[in-house]
């Protein structure tokens, strides 16, 4: 049984359908890209999946669920969505502390080993905002995969990373892989993208082409 | 540090407001604890007084400070980190729930400190406690202060989804601030004031201001019907508040 299916998934915004007609079945352990031009319908696909959207006409399934219907978000999933933040005035840790406090299925430790997977130190006194656009971006991801998410979505996850923390992110990404969690990475880099994931499909104008369908097998 | 600061700030507008609300009014007070209390806590109608800005302002300060406080804790999480928050809770109306539960036993915490602030102040200067008294006005204002936080906080996570957070958040203040200071400068205020019963617990309060003799405050029907349009109100504005969340489009918009 595939872990993510979408029947026929359309979404019309003000008369403008930002995703047409996509099919697509995806598998746990896998690395799976989005790769398009800005308004392709990347980051719509990560919502839809994640269920901050909801298709004019189609279906949703994640891990046997169906969005809007048996679930309105799937239940075990890490994402990261662009010009989302985090509490201003509290430290990377305390950020994390609070959306941690939500579940309660993870504690200090964790916590302090997410924040250390991607380089920033636990024992950082800054507050949020105090943080340069790469920190931002290294807690986003830290609070993604903090929880061991069996689904795992980042929507342009080497925006504002250097070289040396794209790296680290291609091996977290990885090791999330071989633990078994489905990763979805939407992202304008070809090279990166073809770099991690095991199949890589392009979209163009909310159609998600097939036969662009590209990866490492 | 910010809510040590936060406490800090509050306590000290508290004493100075009790300080001046005894310099101000201790010939009408009487040298009563639960009147200085009401006095410095109890008004944002004031139909005899009402020409005056600085008069309604004076009365509202104490609870315009706590209703941005509180409705700051909600307006922080809507505007911020709310698709991380919502997509780790099962339930969206849950969540919006619970957080209207904690604000509401912020609201009390923050309320027993200020009144001990009051309290400690008036003891000091000299003045009468009847505790069953106090107790009954600090029962108006927990609730008088509930029902503002929870329709500050409707509003803010409404508005902060769908707009700029910070200018709508300002814009309600501001029309919420102007209608207290407006509504009874017009004709017929005070009828309204009457009829509406989150108005007749301000004016009941405003009649011991007016005249302490005429009036009893402390009538026991008068509290049970108070607090049962309170909680009513609550409960509906609560209900209405998780409605609107639950709805399915309203994660679209983030």
């Amino acid at each position: 049984m595939k872990s993510i299916v979408l029947k026929g998934v359309n979404k019309v915004i003000k008369k403008i359908c930002v995703l047409n007609n996509v099919n697509l079945e995806l598998d746990k352990g896998k690395i799976y890209g989005l790769y398009g031009k800005n308004g392709s319908g990347k980051t719509m696909l990560i919502r839809m999946i994640a269920g901050l959207i909801i298709p004019t006409t189609g279906e949703v399934t994640v891990f046997g669920k169906t969005l809007g219907k048996d679930a309105s978000f799937p239940e075990s999933m890490g994402l990261t969505i662009e010009n989302v933040g985090f509490w201003p005035n509290y430290t990377g840790k305390e950020c994390l502390r609070m959306l941690a406090d939500v579940k309660k299925i993870i504690g200090e430790e964790e916590i302090d080993a997410a924040l250390k997977r991607v380089g920033l130190d636990p024992d950082d006194k800054r507050k949020y905002k105090q943080y340069s656009l790469g920190m931002k971006q290294k807690l986003a991801i830290a609070q993604a995969i903090m929880e061991k998410p069996e689904l795992i979505m980042l929507d342009e996850p080497t925006n504002s990373l250097d070289e040396e923390t794209v790296e680290k992110l291609k091996d977290i990404l990885i090791e999330e892989k071989e633990r078994g969690a489905l990763i979805i990475i939407a992202s304008h880099e070809k090279e990166f993208l073809y770099n991690i994931a095991d199949k890589v499909y392009v979209l163009s104008d909310g159609y998600v082409k097939d036969n662009d369908v590209r990866g490492r097998n | 540090m910010k809510k040590i600061m936060n406490c800090i700030l509050l306590v000290s507008i508290t004493l100075i407001q009790t300080m001046y609300m005894d310099l101000r009014f201790s010939y009408d007070i009487g040298k009563e604890v639960h009147l200085l209390l009401v006095y410095v806590y109890g008004g944002l109608f004031s139909v005899k007084e009402a020409t005056s800005f600085l008069v309604v302002l004076e009365y509202s300060a104490s609870l315009f400070i706590q209703l941005i406080m509180l409705s700051d804790i909600m307006h922080r999480d809507f505007e911020t980190a709310c698709v991380y928050l919502f997509t780790r809770n099962e339930s969206r109306t849950k969540w919006f729930a619970g957080k209207e539960i904690l604000t509401f036993v912020f609201s009390l915490l923050i309320l027993v400190s200020q009144m001990g602030v009051t309290v400690l102040v008036g003891s000091f200067k000299g003045y009468h406690l009847d505790f069953s008294k106090t107790v009954q006005v600090f029962l108006m204002l927990l609730l008088t202060l509930g029902l503002g936080s929870s329709i500050f906080n409707v509003l803010a996570a409404v508005f902060s989804i769908r707009n700029n957070g910070a200018v709508v958040i300002s814009t309600i203040l501001v029309v919420f601030i102007m209608s207290i200071l407006l509504i009874p400068l017009m004709g017929g205020a005070k009828a309204f004031c009457e009829i509406n019963p989150v108005c007749r617990t301000f004016l009941l309060h405003h009649s011991i201001i007016n005249s302490i003799e005429e009036i009893d405050p402390f009538n026991r029907l008068d509290l049970i019907t108070t607090a049962v349009y309170f909680i009513g109100l609550h409960v509906l504005i609560l209900t209405g508040g998780c409605i609107w969340i639950n709805r399915k489009d309203v994660m679209e918009v983030m």
